[in-house]
């Protein structure tokens, strides 16, 4: 569950504009830190799903079959395949500072699985887990085939949060099983790089009084 | 899309808390670090105090900056003066303010890069939107696109322009052909009631910002150097007080002038006099003295701006034609020195000791080495590399030919005498060719052709001394024989020097036909094969 904090955005700009380097020192711990969980989650990427050999990347482009481009939308994209290394490659975190969410929050340190198949793999399933029941399509289960084969390959979700959205099988399950140790540790370089500026600040003052 | 796991977030209000806060947090932090240099007095708070209280002047005064700048960022700084007075004779004209001008202005500006053409094709503008009755902004869009060849924008607002003639983008004849369809339109718009109105609101907006300028400058020089922080309660209460004071004494007025006119003309008589007393003139002529203290400012640093390019373009020439010169001068100086040092270098040879005296010592007769070993000095000293070498090689050839070869010859050994010992040799030769001669003779008789001959053990290593299988036959035959108590006959065999006895066949061929020979003339002999022997 992620810690809410307060006063760290400022605490944040006043480090990046009067102690660049502690900043930049406080960011390389944070970093360290945050690499573990990816690389934990990286480690859990499977070459291939079992049931689903069809839809591994065989390096051919893919083409929508059912979205055509239109003036509206002419990014839309296919499906996109199964490929390990494009899932590994998307398992990266964020020490910058991101977007407002709506219940006003913003997430200062992050872990993210960016690519679309990460995505897929991550949260197939998580929402309906017997395929959409609304599905219009021909092969109504296909859905719930998919997220079968796939929780056979990578194992069931992991719950982070409360809520029945916060929770993975790649990143989240590797955020669980690190047991906060990750969480300690971006705190414990945050702790260090305020006391240290403050000591900092509080000497300067005295020189300047001096 | 892209899944993540906030570690650490943080609740961020928006709005003026947000502001608030980061002020707050902004100024505290600058505080703890002993940067909190009288944030309150800054002249953040005066413009936006400003802002509020005298929106139109400030308006006024953006919209004069931005042009400014466009005018100054594109070379044209001079223009502005004019420029601004034109637009400001254009406000009150079109009855259009002028902070809505000066953006239409600029960017027409930018479309066609000329001040003049900018503001004939705003006034341009104002008669098509008077005319056909679509906003100013939307004809100033379009006219500025035009300009940059796309007058579709032209075509969207149903001027009545031909769309083959549009599509020319022939600039020149569309605003021509504009200005014949809507000249006068303006003026005929403001001959309405709509027109005088807005006429009249854009003469009370210029009115505004004219008082707007006054309170600013009033309070400027109110608060001095000691801020405006405790100051603005006192002025928007002023504010609201004149407000009050100006709508009664308007009524007042009006009612007044309307029904006598005695206390009309006092009342003017007391309003001139209040005039006098609060020197309106004096600010009016103050507000006039800004504006144009202003207008001279921007002359000024406009002129400044093209004395100092002048100065510098000046200085730039100068310094090339300095550095031309210093080059030249350098050159010169340069190819001077250098003939200089030819001179010298030549003077010199001609009193070089050393060289006079190996001319001189060249004169005299002397041998050819030493004739040499002076040239080699020569060319040494008068640094002539290849000519050296030539003659240090040329010099060791003649030494080799000269003193080397003497000493050569005398070191070389004396003759020695072909013929000694050559009687040892012969002597030796002939005992070898006695030795050769003797064996000669001791040597066996060749058997030639098919002989017959009698082999007994004695003769048998000379006989068959050329056939050494058969004579292993033989004497391994003889050999069993003896080992058995059986004498060894005489064989009689015929050799065949061309090679009868070759092989064991033949050897045994001829034992056979030598033990039958021996039977049949009375020497039988047996032979036990079981016992494997003679008998």
């Amino acid at each position: 569950m992620p810690v809410q904090v307060k006063g760290l955005i400022e605490t944040r700009k006043a480090l990046k504009k009067f102690a660049p380097d502690l900043y930049e020192q406080m960011n390389k711990e944070i970093r360290v830190a945050l690499k573990t969980i990816t690389d934990d989650a990286k480690t859990k990427v499977q070459p291939s799903v079992r049931g689903l050999e069809n839809w591994q990347d065989l390096g051919k482009p893919v083409v929508s079959r059912t979205k055509a481009k239109t003036m509206m939308a002419p990014n839309l994209r296919a499906f996109p395949k199964y490929n390990p290394l494009i899932i590994k490659k998307g398992l990266t975190y964020s020490v910058a500072q991101g977007k407002r969410n709506k219940a006003g929050f913003v997430g200062l340190y992050r872990l993210l699985n960016k690519s679309a198949v990460g995505a897929i793999i991550e949260t197939a399933g998580r929402k309906n887990w017997g395929g959409d029941p609304q599905s219009q399509s021909n092969n109504p289960n296909a859905g719930a085939h998919f997220n079968q084969r796939i929780q056979g390959t990578y194992g069931g979700f992991k719950q982070v949060g409360n809520s029945r959205m916060d929770k993975g099988r790649l990143l989240f399950k590797s955020y669980v099983d690190d047991q906060g140790k990750v969480q300690d540790a971006v705190f414990a370089a945050i702790k260090k790089a305020e006391h240290l500026f403050e000591t900092t600040t509080k000497n300067d003052r005295y020189g300047l009084a001096a | 899309m892209t899944i993540g796991i906030d570690i650490v977030s943080e609740y961020k209000d928006k709005g003026a808390k947000l502001a608030e806060s980061s002020l707050t947090k902004l100024t505290k932090t600058a505080r703890n670090l002993g940067l909190a240099l009288g944030v309150a007095l800054s002249v953040n708070k005066i413009v936006a105090f400003g802002r509020a209280s005298v929106k139109e002047f400030t308006d006024s005064e953006r919209a004069a900056a931005a042009l400014q700048n466009t005018l100054k960022n594109t070379g044209n700084l001079m223009a502005f003066p004019d420029t601004e007075a034109g637009l400001k004779n254009l406000s009150k004209l079109s009855g259009i303010a002028d902070d809505s001008l000066i953006p239409s202005f600029t960017q027409l500006f930018r479309a066609t890069g000329n001040a003049k053409q900018a503001m004939d094709s705003l006034n341009l503008a104002i008669e098509v939107s008077r005319g056909s009755g679509n906003g100013l902004n939307q004809v100033v869009d379009a006219l500025s696109k035009g300009y940059a060849g796309n007058t579709r924008g032209l075509a969207a607002l149903n001027l009545g322009l031909n769309k083959a003639y549009l599509a020319t983008g022939n600039m020149a004849g569309i605003t021509e052909e504009l200005n014949k369809q809507f000249s006068g339109a303006s003026a005929a718009y403001l001959d309405t009631y709509a027109g005088k109105i807005e006429v009249l609101n854009n003469q009370w907006n210029d009115t505004k910002q004219i008082v707007g300028q006054g309170l600013v400058m009033a309070f400027q020089e109110a608060t001095g150097n000691r801020g405006v922080g405790g100051m603005t309660d006192a002025m928007e209460k002023f504010g609201y007080i004149v407000d009050a004071i100006l709508i009664k004494t308007g009524s007042l007025i009006n009612t007044l002038t309307n029904n006598i006119p005695l206390i009309s003309d006092l009342l003017k008589r007391v309003v001139d006099g209040w005039s006098y007393i609060l020197d309106v003139k004096g600010t009016e002529l103050k507000i006039q003295n800004e504006i144009w203290k202003a207008n001279t400012k921007t002359w000024e640093m406009a002129s400044k701006a093209a004395d100092d390019q002048a100065k510098k373009n000046k200085e730039y020439l100068a310094f090339l034609a300095k550095q031309k010169k210093l080059t030249d001068a350098a050159a010169l100086a340069a190819k001077k020195k250098q003939a200089e040092e030819a001179a010298l270098k030549k003077a010199a040879t001609m009193f070089d000791i050393d060289r006079i005296q190996i001319v001189a010592a060249l004169q005299r007769n002397i041998t050819e080495d030493e004739k040499l070993r002076l040239q080699l000095q020569m060319a040494l000293l008068q640094e002539n590399a290849s000519e050296a070498d030539r003659l240090s090689n040329q010099l060791a050839i003649s030494q080799l030919q000269t003193t080397n070869l003497a000493l050569a010859i005398s070191r070389l050994p004396r003759a020695l005498n072909p013929f000694e010992g050559w009687s040892a040799e012969i002597d030796m030769l002939l005992a070898k060719m006695i030795a050769m001669y003797n064996l000669l003779q001791n040597k066996p008789a060749e058997l030639k052709g098919n002989v017959r001959a009698q082999v007994t053990p004695a003769s048998a290593p000379s006989l068959l001394a050329n056939a050494p299988i058969a004579m292993a036959e033989y004497q391994s035959i003889s050999g069993v024989m003896g080992d058995v108590g059986v004498k060894v006959p005489t064989f009689n065999i015929t050799i065949n020097n061309a090679g009868n006895v070759v092989s064991d066949a033949d050897l045994v061929e001829q034992i056979r036909n030598g033990l039958l020979n021996s039977n049949l003339s009375g020497s039988p002999s047996a032979v036990g094969r079981l016992l494997g022997a003679f008998q």
